[in-house]
Formats: structure tokens, sequence, C-alpha cells
């Protein structure tokens, strides 16, 4: 009798911790499935949200709407870089380098239409704007009569990780020569 | 009988604590879960928002290029030109005003956000 409640308390016990094993297991399983999600998303969100800032600052110093807080927060370098560029060439397109929280690091000019994949080698430098000049009238050129509005279009693609994320296309006006109440 | 008993391994508190943890850890999982899911739908909206702005701005802009060539060519019947361009849920007003033969100025270049009206709960109004 002695023995066969000892079995039963035996196998009882193993059942238990099968069971407790096995819960545990599909518990965690539940836990880090939910948590890689949760992961996954926050990391889109902040993709996202960091490539349309640079889109949308980028695009605003171009048209020269840049907010002195953006300039405040480090976008310094970024504005001279991008207003400087309304000067060149739209045979080539302007590369700029962000790290992983947006941060401004440098910039470079490539030949317009290659592939950005073999200008990308530094891990630090995540986010990279490709920056087209699609039209350009005006810009350095003596467009008659002066004082009209010329447009000026730019395509600003922000990648991550040699991944296009976004594309912002920016049309803005500029005055050629003196201004209409000058 | 009460000796099988006393050898028994004690698991009620233990387990009592598993299901505790278990418990928090999955409210804290779901939580963090809704609000990544939260964060993306903001930042989608964000990009949405932005993405139409310029879109709105982009057809503004063509639509002065165009004008102001017009008027600089042809001539107009009155000194302004005002244009309402809305595009989903944003508002772009510009007035372009011939000052010579040879200049126009964009006098007025406003962008607003058309707010629809609140789907919230009336609470004076328990009947809605």
């Amino acid at each position: 009798m002695k023995r066969r409640w000892r079995d039963v308390n035996r196998i009882s016990f193993m059942i238990q911790i099968i069971a407790s094993v096995l819960i545990l297991l599909l518990v965690s399983s539940v836990l880090i499935r939910v948590y890689q999600a949760s992961i996954n998303k926050s990391k889109e969100a902040d993709i996202i949200t960091r490539s349309t800032r640079i889109a949308r600052i980028s695009a605003e110093y171009f048209s020269n709407r840049g907010s002195i807080d953006d300039v405040i927060s480090g976008w310094d370098d970024a504005k001279k870089n991008i207003t400087n560029y309304q000067d060149s060439i739209a045979e080539k397109d302007l590369l700029v380098y962000f790290d992983k929280k947006g941060a401004y690091q440098d910039s470079r000019f490539i030949k317009s239409g290659s592939d950005i994949k073999k200008y990308i080698n530094n891990k630090n430098k995540l986010y990279v704007m490709k920056i087209s000049i699609i039209a350009d009238d005006g810009i350095g050129r003596n467009i008659e009569p002066v004082g009209i509005h010329a447009v000026r279009e730019a395509d600003f693609s922000i990648y991550f990780e040699g991944k296009k994320q976004y594309s912002l296309p920016c049309k803005t006006l500029y005055m050629t020569g003196e201004k209409a109440d000058e | 009988m009460n000796k099988m008993n006393n050898k028994r391994i004690r698991l009620g508190s233990i387990l009592i604590l598993f299901v505790l943890v278990s418990v928090i850890l999955v409210i804290l999982a779901v939580l963090g879960l809704s609000t990544a899911r939260a964060d993306l739908v903001v930042a989608k909206r964000y990009q949405n928002n932005v993405t139409k702005q310029y879109e709105i701005m982009n057809l503004g802009t063509e639509w002065v290029e165009d004008t102001e060539k017009a008027i600089l060519k042809n001539g107009s019947e009155s000194d302004t030109v005002e244009k309402t361009i809305t595009r989903d849920n944003k508002q772009l007003e510009i007035v372009l005003r011939k000052y010579s033969d040879r200049t126009c100025k964009i006098e007025k270049w406003k962008l607003t956000t058309i707010r629809g009206e609140s789907k919230g709960l009336d609470l004076f109004d328990p009947g809605k």
C-alpha cells in the first residue's frame, strides 16, 4: 500500500514538473515573440520618424525655410552643405550621411544616377540621404526677365542600411535677380 | 499515510510566484506592444502628413510658375490672381500680384490643415 502511494506521488510530481516546464516554455516563447514584435515595431517607427525628419528639414533648408530650432539641434553643417548645393551642377547627386540618431556626419558628391551602395561602408553612418536635382531654373544663370519666380526641384531620398526608406520631392520658387519689392 | 503526505514536495508558493511573474511579464509585454504599435501609427501619420504637405506645396509652386508666365506674357484683367488648392485635409491659399510688366509677387502663401468634426463622446448628451 505504502509503495503504491509512493509511486502515485512520484508520477504526480513528474507530471507537475513536465507540465510546469511546458507552460514555462509556452509562456516564454509567447513573451519572446511579443517583445520581439514590440522591438521591431519600435524600430520601424523610429526609422520612419528619423527618415521623414531628415528629408523634411533638408527640404526646408533647400527652400530656405529651415527653422532655428533645427539649426540649434545640430543641423548647422547640414544646412551649409544643402544650401551650398544650390550652386552645384545637376549632373551630380549629393550624399549626406547621418548616424543612427539622425545626427549629421558628413557629405560628398557622387555622379548622378550611380548606385549608392558602394558609398555606404561605414557602420556609423546608418542614414544616407541622396539629393538629386531634377530642375534647376535660374540658379547661377541669367534668366530674363529678372524678378520672376524660377522653379528649383529636388528629390530627397533617405536610405537606412542601404535600403530606401522614404522619398520626398520638393519644388521651390526662386526669385531671379532683384526681388520684386526692392 | 501521514508519513507519505509529509514527503510530498510543496509547490504551491512557487507556483503562485511563477504565475504572478508570468502575469506581470505578459501585462508588460502587451503594454510594450501596444505602445510600439501606437508609435508606429503616429510615425506613419507624421510621414503621411509631411508627404501631403509637400505635394500640395509642389502643386502651388507649379501654379505660380504657370500663372506668372501667363500673366507676364498675356497680361491679366486684375492685378491679383487668387488660387485655393485643396488636397485631403490640407488647403493652400495663394495670391499672386502683378507689379509691373516684368514682376509678380506672391502676396499670400497660406497652408492650413482642415480639421474634421470630433468623433469623441459627447458627455453632455448620453443619447448620442
